[in-house]
């Protein structure tokens, strides 16, 4: 390998640090960062995600966007909650994706949280699909009605 | 907004590859028939529109861990 390509690597691996305005400063890793084949609707300017996840706010997962501090969403996996969560993806979802196996996909649902959290949804309708070994991910919208935009999580809601 | 007439089997092409076909018409429902590259989506507006009035929705919430508190709770119960 030449210096110049080592340098290169390098560069790829840099951490870099973001001020989010909900979860405070993040450090990531350029090689974590997600990005979207198709933007999420309602934010067309937006490819570069990061999914920050701990121990604290589990099940919950934060996916903050890198270009702006502002935008950040809650996820979910829906398997949690719903564990007969088992939507079809479209081959042309899958395509473009690059999804080949089973194992590189996961599933998350976009969280609501109104004032009264116990009214919190989740989006079934239009999961973001992730393609874990390539980081690209689409907010894919199910062509089954079945699954609601406003799924209730918990019970006893308003 | 442009508005062309057409009858059912005909259809307008859109750009290089999308071809907007009237398969059916009965009473007030129009049947249409989509081809389309698939880097091109095609939605239902209403759905469309709500997923995306959603997504907005979604990032509004200023404090994202007070929701976190109340879920351990929640469990707890």
């Amino acid at each position: 390998m030449s210096t110049s390509s080592v340098k290169k690597c390098e560069a790829q691996m840099e951490t870099r640090k973001i001020m989010s305005s909900k979860l405070g400063e993040i450090e990531f890793n350029e090689a974590d960062i997600i990005t979207l084949s198709a933007p999420i609707l309602g934010f067309p300017e937006l490819n570069d995600f990061v999914l920050i996840s701990n121990e604290k706010s589990y099940p919950f997962i934060w996916f903050q966007s890198v270009q702006d501090a502002n935008i950040c969403f809650i996820l979910v996996e829906p398997g949690i909650f719903f564990p007969d969560y088992k939507p079809e993806i479209s081959k042309r979802d899958l395509k473009i994706l690059s999804i080949e196996e089973e194992k590189d996909v996961k599933l998350f649902g976009i969280v609501v949280v109104p004032d009264q959290p116990k009214n919190a949804t989740v989006n079934l309708r239009a999961p973001l699909v992730v393609n874990v070994e390539r980081k690209l991910s689409k907010q894919v919208i199910l062509e089954d009605d079945k699954w609601q935009i406003k799924s209730p999580l918990f019970k006893n809601q308003d | 907004m442009l508005v062309l007439s057409r009858k059912i089997n005909e259809s307008i092409i859109i750009g290089d590859g999308i071809e907007v076909k009237i398969v059916d018409v009965s009473g007030r429902n129009v049947k249409i028939g989509i081809d389309a590259p698939r880097d091109v989506s095609v939605h239902r507006k209403e759905v469309y529109e709500a997923i995306l009035n959603e997504n907005i929705e979604a990032t509004k919430k200023e404090n994202l861990v007070s929701f976190i508190d109340f879920f351990k709770q929640h469990k707890k119960d």
